[in-house]
């Protein structure tokens, strides 16, 4: 399955921060103005279009769910995937 | 006193959190993050009894700018209404060798250099004129040489304040398949 990766925080600065969760309204290319929830718990997650993933959850990096995708990168990067429609 | 039987004038000054505003300056910040640290208010009593500063005359006005725009049709004017400030006017007197006069001009002046970071509110309470976390728009102390005593004008608004410029959202690009640095 082909995702579309989006560059959504990087989770050393979101750390900085001391806060639980940050809601974010970005542009995202081919998909258009959305928000995205940043939470911080046992490991960095995203809430978006209702679905909740947190990236390394099961050792699952990316950890894919519903069409979605949660990555984290080597240099502390949290991405949001999105399934590409093959069709 | 509070329950409104002597006006007084409360300075409340806070400290903004410059930390927090760096770190966030980057990101398209929804969510509200506190970034004040409010300190105790000050109050002062106006009254002679407590103060020795005595109020002479005070007034309330509310100033609307309104546009009445009439038709050429002949149908009903349109009027647009905006608000401009509501504006308290305070006279006050008081002995030349009064110390809280002395405060209420330190207060005045440290108002005056917090003003454009919006780190102050005064807030104004007698009887039926009340403003609640307004602004200072004037402040004078006169005295002369024939008189032992000080008058001193306070104004207050409530005003609307400047706006704050919605933040850019911030666009990102995709990208295709996983990212590996």
């Amino acid at each position: 399955m082909a995702y579309k990766y989006y560059k959504i925080i990087n989770t050393t600065e979101f750390d900085s921060l001391s806060i639980p969760s940050i809601e974010l309204t970005l542009n995202l290319e081919d998909v258009g103005e959305v928000t995205v929830m940043v939470t911080r718990g046992a490991g960095f997650g995203l809430l978006y279009n209702g679905v909740y993933l947190v990236a390394g959850l099961g050792d699952q990096n990316p950890f894919e769910f519903e069409g979605y995708a949660c990555y984290i990168s080597e240099t502390f990067d949290l991405y949001l995937g999105i399934l590409v429609d093959e069709t | 006193m509070l329950n409104g039987i002597d006006p007084v004038i409360i300075f409340q000054f806070n400290k903004k959190i410059p930390n927090i505003a760096d770190a966030i300056a980057k990101i398209p910040v929804v969510a509200d993050i506190p970034t004040v640290v409010e300190n105790s208010p000050i109050p002062i009593y106006l009254s002679e009894a407590i103060t020795g500063i005595l109020i002479d005359s005070e007034d309330l006005s509310v100033d609307i700018q309104t546009d009445t725009e009439t038709k050429s049709d002949g149908k009903e004017p349109t009027v647009q209404q905006k608000g401009i400030a509501s504006t308290v006017s305070i006279n006050m007197e008081a002995l030349k060798d009064n110390l809280n006069v002395v405060l209420l001009s330190t207060l005045a002046q440290l108002a005056f250099e917090k003003c454009s970071s919006q780190e102050y509110f005064v807030s104004y309470l007698h009887g039926s004129i009340t403003i609640f976390r307004g602004q200072l728009t004037g402040f004078s102390i006169n005295q002369n040489a024939s008189s032992n005593k000080v008058m001193i004008k306070v104004e207050l608004t409530k005003g609307s304040k400047q706006p704050q410029p919605k933040a850019e959202t911030l666009t990102v690009p995709a990208i295709d398949g996983l990212p590996i640095n």
